[in-house]
Order: C-alpha cells, then structure tokens, then sequence
C-alpha cells in the first residue's frame, strides 16, 4: 500500500495496491519463461512465448499515458515492441515498466479519474472512456488476460506453472 | 458512483466477451484438454461462467466453507454452457446491486472446516474475483486457439477478429 495514500488519492492507493499484490505473480511467471522458448507458439496463429511475455511487461507502462495524457495517438508514436535477449532482460524490463506505473500512480488526485480518454490513430478513435474504466479493462485486467494465456503456454512447455489466485497442479496447497 | 455501480458497469463490460467466447464452445471439445495436468475445456468454461456468480456468496454470506462441498455444474451442450452463465451472472449482479458501501468493508473468509484459508473484506474478494475470471478466460482463450475456435475481440481484435 502507498504511504503517500491521502482522503484526495484513495483510488490510485487502491489501484497501487492491487498491481502490487498481482505484480508479485505476474514477476513469478516471467522468470519462468525460457530465453530459449521465446519463438516457440502453441499455434500458428498464436503470439510466440516472448512476444506473450514482452506485452505482459510492457503493458505495464500503458498506466503512465492513461494517468498523464488525455488520450494516446499511435499516430504519433514510434513503437517498437520490447524484445528481450533472455529472461533476466523480459524480468528487468517488467521492472522498469511496473515502478514507472507506480510512481506515475502516486499522488494521483481522485478527480482525474472521470476524465475522458481516448485511443486513436490519427482521424480513427477506437473508444473514449473515463480513465478509471481504461486503467481498470484496458491496463490491469488486460494485465491479467494475458497472464493467464502465458500460464497456458508454460504448462505446454512442461514449466511448472506457479500458484496464482490458488493451488496450480504444479505447486501450491489448499 | 457507489462501490456496488463501478463493479456492474465492469463486471458488465467483461461479460460481453465471456459470453461470446462460451458461445464459441462445441461439446466435442468438452474432454479435451491441452495438457494432462491442464482442466478439460468443459471444466475450464464451467469454472469462467461460474465465477461471476461467486459474488452471490461473497456478499450475502461472510464465508465460503468447501467443507460443506460445491457443486460445479455438468452441462451436456453448449447451450446448457452459456445458461448457466447467464444464470450465475444473474445472481452475482443481483447481489451486487443489493450491497452498499458498508457492506464491502464487512469481513470475508475462505475455508476448509477449521482450516482458513484467506480472510479478507468484501471488497478484496470481488475484486480478486473479477481478476480471477478474466485469468480463466485468458487460459480459456488460448485452448479455443489449440482447437481452431475463432477468438473474438477481447481488449481489442484476435489474430481471428475484429480490426484497429
């Protein structure tokens, strides 16, 4: 929980807490994931394993815009996606991702949070929403989305799959 | 917005593609599962469209005690899928509707007779709960690929549909 939690910052306190009680399985399941596995995919049209991982870290850094930006223009943006060279690259880079989304929390005001937000290409806009519905759907449960489809592809690769909301049948007790 | 509002209009939003993708599941895929250790897709779909209606006795009871036993459904078809979804949806949101914000600060425990597993409050465990769904509909996502059901737009478009 942030000590910076104030009356006027109770959302982002809530929100900080929540990523950092997600971010120790979600830290857990990148270490896991082989540099030598990161081409492998379950199917041709599935993202290979690094590719999976990667956007798990980097999704992480989508919190900074959402809090700070009024919408993101991917227009304007030059985006290379995040390819790591081994695993301790995929976990730092998590890292760095994770604490930019913590500190871009803090000290949030409760106010922002119905702001309209809006995903757009240039002229095309995907979708507006409060900034509490993007950071809630389109950062955190996203997050957890694709979390789950990494845990998949660690059991087809025989990885022991580590406890996440309870036992996995690799470790674990209840 | 009340706490009871912001957890309908999400659990709503999240449902949208829960439901589409249940849709999506034929009973010839009900035993197949992608690894022996994995859940059978029939056990995995069950256990989605399930979830949301935990809510039921994570507001109306102050514990979950799997001592006195759960009962999972066993649907035979995809349509039986999708009903009791709607229906463990229906309750969840019925329940949901009923809390205000006092009752989230309530105390919640999940246990095996005397064995306590996690001890919580009402708010913690519904939001737990709804990450917890969308975690099973990630996996749930990934064995639809595994056996070339087309996937429909979660958080944006599948190498199957929808477009940005």
């Amino acid at each position: 929980m942030s000590s910076t939690a104030t009356a006027t910052n109770s959302i982002a306190a809530a929100l900080i807490a929540e990523l950092e009680n997600e971010g120790k399985t979600t830290r857990k399941v990148l270490e896991r994931v082989p540099a030598d596995k990161f081409n492998w995919k379950p199917h041709d049209k599935s993202m290979t394993f690094g590719g999976l991982a990667s956007h798990v870290a980097e999704m992480h850094s989508w919190t900074k815009p959402t809090v700070e930006q009024p919408e993101l223009d991917f227009s304007k943006m030059d985006y290379k996606p995040f390819e790591p060279k081994s695993t301790e690259d995929l976990v730092a880079h998590f890292e760095k991702c994770y604490n930019e989304a913590i500190e871009s929390l803090k000290n949030t005001s409760d106010d922002i949070w119905n702001e309209p937000w809006s995903l757009r290409n240039g002229e095309q806009i995907y979708f507006t929403m409060p900034k509490i519905a993007v950071m809630r759907s389109m950062v955190l449960n996203h997050i957890v989305h694709h979390r789950g489809q990494l845990s998949v592809y660690l059991r087809e690769n025989d990885i022991p799959v580590p406890p996440m909301y309870g036992p996995s049948a690799d470790e674990g007790q209840m | 917005m009340t706490i009871n509002e912001g957890f309908i209009k999400e659990i709503e939003q999240e449902s949208k593609s829960a439901r589409e993708m249940l849709k999506r599941i034929p009973p010839e895929t009900f035993d197949w599962k992608p690894h022996e250790k994995s859940m059978t897709m029939k056990r995995l779909a069950v256990l989605v469209a399930d979830m949301f209606g935990w809510f039921q006795f994570e507001i109306d009871a102050d514990e979950l005690d799997f001592a006195k036993g759960y009962g999972m459904a066993d649907p035979k078809t995809t349509e039986e899928l999708v009903g009791f979804f709607e229906k463990r949806l229906k309750d969840g949101l019925t329940s949901l509707r009923g809390a205000d914000d006092a009752k989230f600060s309530e105390r919640w425990k999940l246990r095996r007779g005397e064995n306590i597993f996690m001890e919580t409050s009402k708010l913690e465990i519904v939001r737990t709960t709804i990450n917890h769904m969308v975690h099973h509909r990630g996996q749930l996502s990934v064995f639809m690929r595994l056996k070339d059901i087309p996937i429909p737009p979660i958080y944006g478009p599948t190498a199957d549909e929808g477009q940005m």
